[in-house]
């Protein structure tokens, strides 16, 4: 049966991720990762991404599920989801190395050497979680996450052509996710209250 | 169906909108508990509330009650006799909407 509606339950999974929480979270992680580019703090800012990584679980039971409910997916859509989670983390953790390599390598590499790396190493982060937010899409459906993905790209470019440091595209996208996370979250909020309301 | 019924039999514990659709829900899903079957079936509580009675008493569905961070949750799946009741239910619409005129 469960072949049987398969768009049915693509659906329900998209509709899964539409409360925003997600976007919150991937926002906050780009903005801590950008404040501490932006402090020459990478370490202290390393740390933050892995911190909300298990924080997920119970803010979606504390602040979600009571009103979106509980839902188990199949297993094939958990295997699924979780070798894409996968993926999206070592895209992550790429993307985290390359800022800490270039932000290293700038800092030991003669003016003569890093003058030409300096010009478009700074925006390769950001392109490169542009991809990541690409097989987010490809993972939960959530289209939104193509605007992300192009968003993040064109920081990365903007970056290049500016010659910002590593730092503006990261708190760029990262405001850009969290402000449309907030934007769904309060939606989903108040489309809750007539289901809190009924319970 | 009975020897010489030419028209397949309908289920009628299935054959009803409301529980019909909580049943794609679940056939879709995996496992759901009873505010995420409210808010997708569009139903209200107290319908649902009756139309999962009706299914658990039908051995459609079951339920599975646990405490998840001090609070008590209730889940709903389908049971084996229930998706082998689906696959019939659906065989026998399949054969009935055949010959139905466009």
């Amino acid at each position: 049966m469960s072949e049987a509606s398969p768009q049915i339950e693509t659906r329900l999974f998209k509709a899964f991720w539409d409360d925003g929480l997600l976007d919150i979270f991937c926002g906050v992680a780009l903005l801590a990762v950008g404040i501490g580019w932006g402090l020459h703090q990478v370490l202290l800012a390393s740390v933050v991404p892995p911190i909300l990584v298990p924080l997920w679980g119970p803010f979606r039971r504390k602040l979600v599920e009571p009103r979106a409910g509980y839902v188990e997916f199949s297993q094939a859509r958990k295997e699924k989801t979780r070798t894409g989670l996968k993926v999206t983390f070592a895209l992550c953790v790429g993307a985290f190395l390359l800022g800490v390599g270039m932000f290293l390598y700038l800092r030991v590499a003669s003016i003569e050497e890093g003058y030409w790396v300096a010009g478009f190493i700074p925006g390769l982060p950001a392109m490169l979680l542009g991809v990541g937010a690409l097989i987010a899409v490809q993972l939960t459906g959530a289209r939104r996450f193509v605007v992300y993905a192009l968003l993040m790209v064109s920081f990365g470019a903007a970056t290049i052509a500016l010659q910002f440091g590593p730092a503006m595209p990261m708190l760029a996208s990262g405001m850009a996710l969290t402000l449309s996370g907030a934007v769904l979250m309060v939606r989903f909020l108040r489309a809750s209250a007539e289901f809190e309301e009924d319970a | 169906m009975t020897e010489g019924q030419i028209v397949p039999e309908i289920d009628v514990l299935l054959h009803e909108p409301a529980r019909l659709r909580v049943l794609v829900l679940l056939a879709a899903l995996g496992r759901a508990d009873f505010m995420y079957l409210l808010r997708q079936s569009g139903m209200s509580k107290g319908n649902l509330s009756v139309q999962m009675t009706r299914l658990e008493e039908g051995g459609i569905v079951s339920a599975e009650k646990s405490l998840v961070d001090g609070r008590p949750r209730t889940t709903f799946a389908l049971t084996s006799a229930g998706r082998k009741a689906l696959g019939k239910y659906k065989q026998a619409m399949g054969e009935i909407l055949a010959v139905l005129p466009d």
